[in-house]
């Protein structure tokens, strides 16, 4: 019984750290750690008025999946209109890393380019579509 | 013709100057900096941009040979504008900060090869 409490332990772990990946801004100072569950299937370009100015591919990740590791003290937050979004950069390099989503705060959106371990080639050969943030869900009547 | 150029919190604004029908080369770049970046880059010529406000809010950023410059807004975070390594006189400039311009809405945006960098192939 004991050994089998053990056992789902261990692969539960390795389970979970076979899903965590490293996120880095450019320089280095910002380290971030998601728990992604599923592939990256929903990949998102936002048209609103900070998100086109970004640009950067963006997956949508859970709060309590994201954790920041290095650099907190480096980490800049932008808000605007609403303030209920957090725009998170660093403040050495200014790479936008990720970003409390207003529509759905317990979750966060993350600048895909910054996973380590995706390469060049399959970020730009991504499938990613536009989310019209310009006519928000939340600012329609 | 003249255009604005402004980061999102609007601290930071420029002044560039666009072909009537667009600017001529846009493109994504692939290197480890503006593959992050994510923006659509529009190249200018050395007397086509010029800066308006906020100069000092404008956080400068360097790496590696250090020959290129890249601008962004130390409030919003909004990367509005760089001096390429391959010729820091000129510009490159985040189109989506132009206004009326939708990045979304440009055709021909090219990819350059900034990982392979001209300048670190040995000849």
């Amino acid at each position: 019984m004991k050994l089998d409490i053990v056992v789902l332990w261990i692969t539960f772990t390795i389970d979970r750290l076979s899903k965590m990946r490293k996120l880095t801004c450019h320089c280095g100072l910002i380290e971030i750690e998601i728990n992604i569950k599923d592939s990256f299937e929903d990949l998102y370009r936002c048209n609103c008025s900070m998100c086109i100015r970004k640009g950067a591919i963006t997956a949508i990740v859970n709060k309590e999946d994201l954790k920041v590791v290095k650099g907190m003290d480096k980490l800049k937050c932008y808000q605007f209109k609403t303030k209920v979004a957090k725009h998170y950069f660093c403040s050495n390099c200014g790479i936008q890393t990720h970003n409390l989503r207003r529509r759905d705060p317990n979750t966060y959106g993350i600048n895909v380019a910054c996973i380590n371990d995706i390469s060049t080639k399959e970020l730009f050969n991504f499938k990613v579509r536009i989310n019209d943030g310009r006519n928000h869900i939340m600012d329609r009547q | 013709m003249k255009k604005k150029l402004t980061c999102h919190c609007g601290e930071f604004e420029a002044e560039v100057t666009i072909p009537e029908n667009g600017i001529e080369k846009v493109m994504r770049c692939n290197c480890s900096l503006c593959k992050r970046k994510g923006y659509v880059i529009g190249v200018l010529g050395e007397n086509d941009f010029k800066i308006i406000k906020g100069e000092k809010l404008l956080k400068l950023y360097q790496y590696y040979t250090r020959a290129a410059k890249h601008y962004f807004c130390s409030i919003c975070g909004i990367h509005t504008h760089n001096r390429p390594r391959i010729n820091p006189k000129i510009f490159g400039i985040n189109v989506a900060c132009v206004e009326g311009t939708d990045p979304f809405e440009l055709k021909n945006i090219g990819l350059n090869d900034g990982e392979n960098h001209p300048l670190d192939q040995k000849k």
